[in-house]
């Protein structure tokens, strides 16, 4: 398929609009507290496209030591994330308020039934000045399967060849629709090249558990992105622009700085001061955003995931689904996500528990036939939760509910100490579930024992702080997410069937729905066909009815743009979506230096 | 004399050791394993990563990882530190002497100037304050160091960083010196070495500035107590009656003995500045020691914490054992001991 350019200013329907008005609406809130001496709301120059090339240097923040950073992106290991968004190119791009991918290092795809096809873009070069080729490609993806990447789900290393000189055959062993394979390749970088990987490939062929690639640690990169590595000192790594980049004629300043900054107090204070240009995704409450000045723009972007409540299914009483309907009825969505955002719009409720993504602005609905068929928990109806919980033997004593045994329905709520939107949200709906009578008890976690020992590990939890989706828009990815991943299985212990009545027909006679056969299904079926349409109503009808999980509140990831030195598109365009327009735009054109004065 | 000096070195290495061996296990009980940060981290900075490969690259983590018995390890670990080897740091990948030996310098170069600068500012103060006890400025001053010697160094840090760095952008508020500058350390370039050097001053100047406040203050009221004792004494009259000029007496005989109790102190502060660097550091996210102790915390990076953590005991325990060796050699009076007359 041909993909979407990106060089010309595209016009694409926006499913997502909410970047509008949630904009609006957040900037109305705090034009005039803006700090910075001037008044008035930001203002942005219009990008003309034919603005000269400048000395200019755009600053943005990293979070690893230049002196310390190493650049193989498999090593995870201070690798710099964001400066190696500019220094590589990304197979492909992915646009997330209009769900379409365009092109990165790749110029063009093609998925059919049997073969995979990608071209790389001509005149692709590497910053040590070789020519990229299918070669490079292969060599990556080779090693990419080697490292476990998921597009081992569809492939494996005999079949991904060179077909030409910038033409790569991907053998596809498995049924896969176009978006499922784009989503699995979407975060690749042409990041491996044959001087520095050439020889861990042969490793790695000789023995797949090889750590070669794990070990490897390059001082400096080489790479096919817009800004080459220049050098890196204690405080500041200096990428400079490649003039042979493929899209060079876009850029026209002659500097990318990546400063050192630790922590979120840092960053702000930075970019209030002017030592950064820019913030690529921190989440930031108004008050704070008050404090910047005028010409720092916020540019939204759907981060397609968000906090949610899983629960331990194998839990005497978080495995029965009148409980787990209970609690979704007793908690307000939109005060809790009110009260996590600080106030702002950095959060959106989830209007109905679907697992489907695009709560900023219906769009989630967008995928179901009958939206009022779906149950939407809304608002606090704790007469409905008191029936769902008498339903299931439960009777409150004392203010407390008890269940037959008489045993108290209280839980442990477990959440990262450090994320401290989670940690506002617990707080909110806890006490919602308290007033109820509820017992629960919030448990703050180090990230680590967290991650390590309560999710991953063997001392489990009651409930804790989860996320309902892995980022993706395409509804397979968050339903098999929520309802047959590996993590539905291990961490909450979801069963591998469960058995629903028809959609829309609470009461209905139930059948029994395995799950991993469905999904099966689904990943081969045209994204746009109406079987696959049919197949994600059935799933998240499942979803909805069981509540694997109880979604929460849905992200909006915050980055930030100074427009004293630099012109930027407003956030609604497409390609402002795409992450981290910090780091893409420039590609694009759409984020260029103001002429030098 | 000499079974005193034995005795002191024998002290010195059983602390050393017994801490190192606590040390040790104690790190190991805490929650969380570098497996388990290492999944967090890779959790958090890719939401997209499926389990398989979350899995796979702890996994191939944990290939670095002994899963020999807790005693095997410590064995393993005392051989390899015996031989001068701290390991290797698991979250970074090279050696902890590495890390330790880039990194040290920098502490004990901010440590040092900012402990001897609270060390001379305190003493004076102190002295001053004990003169003219009861005085306006004996009462202002006495508030004025138990104020500074009860806030944390960290907070006067964040204050600073925050007028002076941020807000008046006095000072850097971050790193060890510029990008720009070439670290030059040279007789043969003294222009770029004292150039270099006014750098790296110029950016460690908050976090040094946020210890020497805090530690002034203590030393000040030490000294004032100790001087005050000091002008109480017998000598002192006698020294006036025989005609010695106050210049003299306030120099030799008050400040001389006055101080003298504060050397045992001072060499013992050496070492815990170190330990002191650690939240410090972190404020002004400054590579020494103590920022990496707090990376290694972070990460459960054991042979990283654990070499940090050696290396501040050590510095603590040197100071103590120095100040016994060499006090009696400052003060007479402690040459001997109880029971040894």
């Amino acid at each position: 398929m041909q993909p979407d350019s990106v060089l010309p200013t595209d016009v694409e329907a926006s499913r997502r609009r909410f970047l509008q008005l949630a904009g609006a609406t957040g900037a109305a809130g705090i034009a005039g507290c803006f700090g910075g001496g001037d008044d008035g709301n930001p203002t942005r120059e219009g990008i003309t496209g034919d603005e000269p090339m400048t000395d200019r240097t755009f600053t943005a923040p990293t979070s690893v030591l230049p002196d310390d950073m190493q650049w193989n992106a498999a090593n995870d290991s201070n690798y710099p994330d964001r400066p190696g968004f500019v220094v590589f190119d990304q197979l492909v791009y992915f646009r997330a308020t209009t769900g379409k991918f365009v092109e990165g290092a790749l110029a063009d795809w093609e998925v059919g039934d049997d073969t995979a096809t990608l071209t790389l873009q001509d005149g692709l070069t590497w910053h040590n000045g070789d020519d990229a080729t299918a070669e490079d490609l292969v060599r990556k993806l080779h090693i990419s399967l080697y490292d476990n990447h998921p597009i081992g789900n569809f492939t494996s290393v005999e079949n991904v060849t060179a077909a030409g000189d910038k033409t790569v055959e991907v053998g596809l062993e498995a049924d896969v629709s176009e978006p499922i394979f784009l989503n699995s390749i979407q975060n690749m970088e042409l990041d491996m090249p044959g001087e520095q990987y050439d020889d861990i490939l042969i490793e790695l062929e000789n023995d797949s558990e090889s750590t070669a690639l794990a070990d490897f640690a390059p001082k400096e990169p080489i790479g096919t992105g817009p800004f080459k590595f220049d050098s890196s000192g204690e405080q500041e790594l200096v990428t400079t622009k490649f003039e042979d980049y493929h899209w060079a004629d876009n850029i026209n300043f002659a500097e990318y700085r990546f400063k050192f900054i630790d922590g979120n107090e840092q960053a702000w204070q930075a970019i209030r001061g002017g030592t950064v240009d820019a913030l690529h995704n921190i989440f930031t409450s108004p008050d704070i955003m008050a404090s910047f000045p005028d010409h720092v723009v916020e540019m939204q972007q759907p981060a397609n995931w968000g906090l949610s409540i899983a629960f331990d299914h194998d839990h005497k009483h978080f495995g029965q689904r009148e409980v787990r309907k209970a609690i979704a009825h007793t908690i307000d969505r939109e005060i809790v996500a009110e009260n996590s955002a600080g106030g702002g719009d950095a959060k959106a409720p989830v209007k109905t528990p679907t697992g489907i993504v695009g709560n900023f602005d219906d769009s989630a609905n967008s995928w179901l036939d009958n939206p009022n068929a779906f149950e939407n928990y809304s608002g606090q109806n704790t007469e409905r939760a008191a029936e769902l919980l008498e339903s299931a033997g439960f009777s409150k004593e004392g203010g407390t509910w008890v269940d037959e045994d008489g045993e108290t329905l209280s839980f442990e709520f477990k959440v990262p100490a450090a994320w401290n939107e989670w940690v506002d949200a617990a707080i909110t709906f806890n006490q919602h579930l308290q007033d109820f009578g509820i017992e629960t008890n919030l448990i703050t976690r180090d990230d680590g024992v967290y991650f390590g020992n309560d999710l991953y590990g063997d001392t489990g939890f009651d409930a804790a702080g989860f996320w309902w989706s892995n980022g993706w828009t395409y509804p397979y990815h968050t339903l098999n997410w929520n309802l047959n991943s590996w993590d539905a299985r291990n961490v909450y212990n979801y069963s591998e069937s469960v058995d629903v009545p028809p959609i829309g027909q609470p009461d209905g006679e139930t059948e029994t729905v395995d799950l991993a056969p469905e999904f099966e299904a689904l990943v081969g079926m045209d994204a746009e066909g109406d079987a696959a349409r049919q197949k994600i109503n059935e799933l998240a009808w499942v979803f909805n009815y069981d509540l694997p999980q109880l979604p929460i509140q849905e992200k909006v990831d915050q980055g930030f743009i100074s427009t004293k030195n630099f012109k930027v598109v407003d956030d609604t365009d497409p390609d402002a979506s795409v992450k981290y327009a910090t780091t893409y735009l420039p590609r694009v054109g759409k984020l260029v230096a103001k002429a030098e004065e | 004399m000499q079974r005193y000096y034995l005795e002191r070195t024998l002290q010195a290495v059983v602390t050393v050791v017994s801490v190192m061996s606590l040390a040790f296990f104690l790190l190991r009980l805490m929650p969380g394993n570098p497996a388990d940060a290492y999944r967090a981290e890779l959790i958090q900075n890719n939401p997209q990563m499926s389990q398989a490969e979350i899995d796979h690259r702890v996994e191939q983590k944990l290939n670095v990882l002994p899963d020999a018995p807790l005693h095997e390890q410590y064995l393993n670990y005392v051989t390899g530190l015996l031989s001068g080897d701290l390991g290797e740091s698991i979250n970074e990948g090279v050696p902890v002497s590495e890390i330790i030996a880039e990194a040290l310098p920098w502490t004990i170069f901010t440590m040092s100037i900012a402990l001897l600068l609270s060390f001379v500012i305190g003493i004076s103060l102190g002295a001053v304050m004990a003169y003219k006890e009861g005085s306006y400025f004996d009462n202002g001053f006495s508030v004025t160091s138990i104020l500074f010697n009860s806030i944390p160094n960290y907070i006067v840090g964040i204050l600073l960083i925050w007028f002076l760095g941020y807000r008046f952008k006095l000072f850097p508020t971050g790193g060890r010196y510029s990008t720009e500058m070439d670290p030059t350390l040279g007789l043969l370039e003294p222009i770029q070495t004292v150039a270099f050097l006014g750098d790296a001053l110029w950016h460690a100047a908050l976090l040094i500035l946020s210890y020497t406040f805090v530690a002034a203050g203590g030393w000040a009221l030490r000294m004032r107590g100790n001087s005050i004792q000091v002008l109480g004494e017998d000598y002192l009259r006698v020294a006036r009656l025989r005609g010695l000029s106050e210049r003299r007496i306030a120099t030799r005989y008050v400040g001389r003995n006055a101080v003298l109790p504060l050397y045992t102190a001072l060499l013992i502060a050496i070492g815990f500045a170190l330990g002191g660097s650690v939240i410090l550091e972190q404020v002004f996210t400054y590579p020494g020691v103590g920022y990496y102790m707090i990376e290694g915390l972070e990460a459960r990076d054991y042979p990283l914490m654990m070499g940090v953590f050696l290396v501040m005991t050590i510095a603590v325990v040197l100071g103590v054992y120095v100040a016994d060796l060499t006090y009696g050699l400052i003060d007479p009076r402690a040459q001997t001991r109880g029971g040894e007359h």
